[in-house]
């Protein structure tokens, strides 16, 4: 038998690390020190990959903020060279962002960036059945499967970030927050699909969503962006907008005409100078002077790359142009999926 | 019952793996491999539903080793079949003893493949759950007159005296009612 090449695939810890055992108790890595306890739990995936575990925060540990992910981002570009595929397990709370995040950071990636985790408590055993229950599709479908499915989706030659959870892998920048009742916390186009997990791992032939850039590195997500939701049968009052913003991205939803109130308010932030995003999915808004526009992106890709864009220049003409470049498949979605 | 069949999408190794999921169906279980076009139905094949792994190692693939380690991770019978002497050695040295000890190894002929894979599958209708295995090491101080009544009752019995206290503590869980209405209101929750 010739021995196989195991790939080099650097774990990254930042929570959504709880994982329930026979009988009923649950780990998790909250320190450098639980982690060699923690993996020996999961020592199969060395039999796929040769893994190489870093610690970035722990299970209690802050980490919510899109200026707190640029700690994982920062350590992937560190080892980018020496990996052939990066993990990231973090809390599935932060999901989709912080891969999107990442595939806009790490632009034309040629290696696979797999992000992972667990929404289970520490005290998953503890709570009661109303908490319990929706969480138990995880606690059946377990973290340690997604670990391993997610180090395998790292071996793979798909050179884009994605997201392994539930029983399905699907590309970050084309998920978005299920907004029906659907076991599955994200709701992906076809396109988005690339997996499903079920004993085995099925993966999609792969399909480049857009035409691949020239790959670069940049993230730092310090931006402050407020959002707001506007709907048709909303009132339209003051939108609290904190001094220490530097952006405002609104979502029109279905409306056609910006509404008066809005654009008197956009011009109030703009005086403020604090830059002023409109979003809608598939028509485009009547733009208005001073005030950037979206459509046909995701809400959840159009307020990380808001922040990336932020992050990189304050010139208008040079955020819109950010905010129209095809970065990774994600300006031709439509808004709402 | 689920039985999944792994193989390297090489040739002659995938032909050998739909060989052994004829030999499967034939022994009157359902055989489900790693080559199927993706992505399917997931009630097709949930990891519950799998209740043994056999993997064709001659020549491992990235996606036999993941079904290899899947195979590990839940606790599932594996049957680790590889051609030659010593092939199959080399790889099983990444492997600690706890793993080794869930796989039945062989090297197989293609006269012998039935064989192992029969033997195989008969021992995984034997199998017991995970929940099943005595596993969890338990210290109990008795008196020297209990410890007396153990040796005299299982002396003339094909039984340790620990098989005896567990005999006995499941005849008491399977007759207790109220353990059993509890067992099931948990079973319901998850």
């Amino acid at each position: 038998m010739s021995p196989v090449r195991q790939k080099k695939i650097a774990v990254f810890f930042a929570g959504g690390t709880v994982f329930t055992d026979f009988p009923q108790r649950t780990f998790a890595v909250r320190t450098f020190e639980d982690l060699p306890p923690w993996l020996e739990r999961v020592k199969e995936i060395n039999l796929i990959a040769k893994v190489s575990p870093f610690f970035i925060a722990g299970q209690d540990d802050p980490f919510s903020k899109p200026s707190d992910w640029d700690r994982i981002y920062e350590a992937i570009a560190n080892h980018y060279e020496h990996m052939d595929g990066f993990v990231v397990v973090q809390s599935p709370q932060s999901f989709p962002y912080a891969p999107i995040g990442a595939a806009l950071a790490f632009q034309g990636t040629r290696k696979p960036i797999v992000y992972t985790g667990s929404p289970l408590p520490l005290n998953f055993w503890q709570l009661p059945n109303h908490e319990r229950e929706p969480l138990l599709p995880y606690h059946h479908i377990g973290l340690k499967n997604n670990l391993l499915s997610a180090v395998q989706m790292a071996t793979l030659d798909i050179p884009e970030v994605l997201m392994v959870l539930g029983n399905q892998v699907s590309r970050a920048a084309l998920s978005t927050l299920s907004r029906g009742t659907t076991k599955d916390p994200f709701s992906s186009s076809h396109d988005a699909l690339m997996g499903r997990m079920e004993f085995g791992l099925k993966v999609a032939p792969y399909h480049p969503a857009s035409a691949k850039h020239e790959f670069r590195i940049h993230y730092g997500y310090d931006a402050k962006v407020v959002r707001h939701y506007v709907s048709p049968d909303q009132e339209l009052q003051a939108f609290p907008v904190p001094d220490d913003a530097d952006g405002v991205l609104i979502y029109l939803n279905t409306l056609f005409e910006i509404p008066k109130h809005l654009t008197d308010l956009a011009l109030i932030w703009r005086k403020q100078q604090k830059h002023v995003l409109m979003h809608r999915g598939h028509v485009p808004v009547v733009h208005l002077p001073q005030v950037l526009h979206v459509h046909m992106m995701n809400p959840e890709v159009t307020f990380m790359k808001f922040i990336w864009a932020l992050g990189q220049t304050r010139s208008l003409s040079k955020l819109q142009a950010l905010l129209d470049t095809d970065v990774m498949g994600e300006t031709q979605l439509g808004g709402w999926v | 019952m689920d039985i999944f069949v792994a193989s390297s999408p090489k040739e002659p190794y995938k032909t050998i793996g739909r060989r052994i999921e004829r030999i499967v169906q034939r022994l009157g279980f359902r055989a489900l491999n790693n080559h199927s076009n993706p992505p399917r139905s997931s009630e097709e094949e949930s990891v519950d539903s799998i209740k043994g792994v056999i993997c064709e190692m001659s020549e491992p693939e990235q996606d036999t080793l993941y079904s290899l380690a899947m195979g590990l991770m839940q606790k599932k019978p594996v049957l680790y079949l590889y051609q030659g002497k010593t092939a199959g050695k080399e790889f099983l040295r990444n492997l600690d003893k706890s793993q080794r000890d869930q796989l039945t190894i062989g090297s197989y002929t293609a006269e012998d493949l039935d064989g192992h894979v029969g033997h195989f599958l008969t021992g995984v209708e034997a199998h017991p759950e995970p929940g099943d295995i005595p596993n969890i090491k338990f210290t109990l101080r008795i008196t020297k007159r209990i410890e007396e009544y153990l040796a005299w009752r299982t002396h003339n019995l094909p039984m340790s005296k620990a098989d005896f206290l567990r005999n006995m503590i499941e005849e008491m869980m399977a007759s207790d009612d109220e353990y059993q209405r509890y067992r099931n209101t948990r079973e319901d929750e998850l």
